[in-house]
């Protein structure tokens, strides 16, 4: 059972990871293919300027999912530094509870804004309806909801290991 | 009940709960007491969709970790060393030049210390500069450049200033351009201390040799058309802002891959994600206080600030004072990226209110907040020397704190003297 779960979560990250990297990479190969269109052809694709808008969402949502995997979200960490393991265990366990509560709250509400825009669709470019690129949001925040709730339910039997978290 | 929950977000900030948490609690807080559905947290934060500025983010930000993984900063002390290192002060002066230089294409995410600061450390003290002064000369300059285009709080301070009634007008192009003199002021004023540090301690000089210069250059040749083609592209006007930034990231991909191959293929794409997981911590904490920002404009918290404000303080001057001295304990406090969301929708219509350009406010607030990176107890400066040369942190207070006074005197400059920002703007 453990290995399964070990596998399907090593098979996400891959997912994650390649996403990630993916997006990126068509970030870039969309902007600069318009740039050469625009000024050597007098030409361009009209959908583009709005998909490279959809890619940066995306990007920034699925790379503070990956953010979250070893919780590398920017925060104000003074108390933490200075407290006991026990103590530190109790705050990492508040904290991680209550980013599950806000980022739970996030998805359902812009699940419900995904929702709405589903029920009278408009186009956000080419043929793509706005809402698939809106759903973005709630999964996301779904998925880290889901990883804060993980990182709660085993704090307890975890040794504390922080490194400084860069930014 | 409201109450209770507020208390809670307060904690849980002070607690150290992620940042992006605590501000999207705050706003849905917020949005609940004026009886808004709480859908528009969605619809703010797909207005990052609206904002075609924020194309440069992730493309600047990639370029900027590629730099950092390649021998790129090796190549750039070589070069500046070779032109200015026979000057007295001379290597102090070369390591504030690449620092800054390196800073404005990372945007001040700790690389420069890793890259630039590894060289340059152990370069000073062989020199003969003091263990002490080259500790906090690397460690404070690992925030220099903050103000030079295209650093990344420069774009984020403008995204979030367009998205107020009173900065609405701002552009990109008036920031990037209001930074530049404010920064020659910085790295003037760390030179002159560098200068004035080799009176005290000589240091060897060594000779200007012109065939090293053309060894440097040659050797950097394909790295010195990077700023050009940036700056030029920008200030010139024929880029725009996200399109110079897509060009930068396909030009360093070719040069560091393909024509100096220091970074493999198949490191690449770890260096993509690495430099998009920061991306996403930026994003969401700017998606999030995009909502937080809107609430605070309709529940008008900006204009009540001000008339609170406006009865204990008569004049710009004492606004500008007091704003120093709050901004210098927010930068122990926060980040930049953080105090830049939370902060600029409160201060910028109060500056405003005050007859402070907005365009000068963000040069302030900036260069205020780069000081903040070497201050205790959240300074990142610090904690990033300390990891990189080993150091206790406490060492490092007390190497930073000569710097740190010389950089608080830049600021008081750079406040004082609105002309250093905004001679540009035509204002």
């Amino acid at each position: 059972m453990r290995r399964v779960l070990e596998r399907v979560l090593a098979a996400l990250h891959i997912l994650e990871d390649s996403l990630l990297v993916g997006l990126l990479a068509a970030l870039i190969g969309i902007a600069v293919t318009q740039i050469v269109m625009r000024n050597g052809f007098d030409s361009g694709f009209l959908w583009a300027d709005s998909m490279l808008r959809v890619l940066v969402l995306w990007i920034g949502m699925i790379g503070a999912l990956v953010a979250s995997r070893n919780q590398r979200h920017i925060s104000i960490d003074i108390a933490g530094k200075y407290l006991p393991v026990t103590a530190a265990k109790v705050v990492t366990i508040f904290n991680a509870l209550f980013t599950v509560v806000v980022c739970f709250l996030l998805a359902k509400y812009s699940f419900e804004f995904v929702k709405i825009e589903y029920e009278s669709p408009s186009m956000a470019f080419a043929n793509v309806p706005t809402w698939v690129c809106e759903s973005v949001m709630p999964v996301t925040f779904g998925l880290i909801a889901v990883r804060y709730l993980v990182v709660a339910v085993l704090t307890p039997w975890r040794a504390l290991v922080q490194e400084p978290a860069s930014t | 009940m409201m109450l209770l929950l507020a208390c809670l977000l307060f904690v849980a900030a002070a607690l150290g709960a992620p940042l992006f948490a605590v501000i999207a609690g705050v706003a849905m807080l917020g949005f609940q007491s004026m009886d808004t559905p709480l859908a528009v947290m969605g619809i703010e934060l797909y207005r990052i969709v609206d904002t075609p500025i924020l194309l440069a983010l992730p493309l600047f930000t990639f370029a900027g970790y590629l730099l950092g993984e390649s021998k790129t900063s090796a190549r750039l002390v070589r070069l500046t060393q070779s032109m200015i290192g026979w000057m007295p002060g001379g290597l102090a002066i070369v390591a504030f030049l690449t620092c800054a230089f390196f800073t404005a294409f990372t945007g001040a995410s700790g690389v420069t210390i890793v890259a630039l600061g590894a060289l340059l450390y152990p370069a000073l003290k062989q020199a003969g500069y003091q263990e002490r002064f080259s500790l906090g000369l690397v460690t404070t300059s690992g925030s220099l450049g903050l103000l030079l285009p295209p650093s990344l709080p420069l774009i984020l301070y403008a995204v979030i200033a367009q998205q107020l009634p009173d900065g609405s007008g701002i552009t990109i192009q008036d920031i990037f351009k209001a930074g530049l003199l404010p920064a020659l002021v910085m790295v003037l004023f760390l030179s002159l201390y560098g200068f004035w540090e080799t009176r005290k301690h000589p240091v060897p000089l060594k000779k200007f040799n012109g065939a090293e210069v053309k060894a440097a250059l040659w050797e950097a040749k394909w790295e010195i058309p990077l700023p050009i083609v940036v700056l030029g592209g920008i200030y010139g006007g024929f880029f725009a802002v996200s399109e110079a930034a897509a060009v930068t990231a396909l030009y360093v991909i070719i040069v560091e891959c393909f024509v100096y191959r220091e970074i493999s293929l198949r490191k690449l794409p770890e260096i993509m994600r690495d430099s998009m997981i920061m991306v996403g911590a930026v994003l969401l904490i700017l998606g999030v206080s995009l909502a937080l920002t809107n609430w605070l404009i309709e529940a008008e918290v900006p204009t009540r600030l001000f008339e609170f404000l406006k009865t204990h303080i008569d004049s710009r001057f004492t606004f500008l004072l007091l704003l120093n001295l709050f901004l210098l304990v927010l930068g122990c406090l926060l980040d930049i990226f953080s105090a830049l969301v939370i902060m600029i929708p409160l201060l910028l219509p109060v500056a405003v209110g005050f007859g402070v350009d907005p365009v000068h406010l963000g040069i302030v607030f900036l260069a205020n907040m780069q000081i903040g990176y070497c201050t205790p107890p959240v300074g990142m400066n610090l904690f990033m020397a300390s990891y990189r040369f080993n150091k206790p942190i406490t060492e490092l207070y007390w190497a930073t704190l000569p710097f740190i006074a010389v950089l608080f005197a830049a600021v008081l400059v750079i406040t004082y003297v609105p002309w250093l920002s905004l001679v540009f703007l035509g204002r």
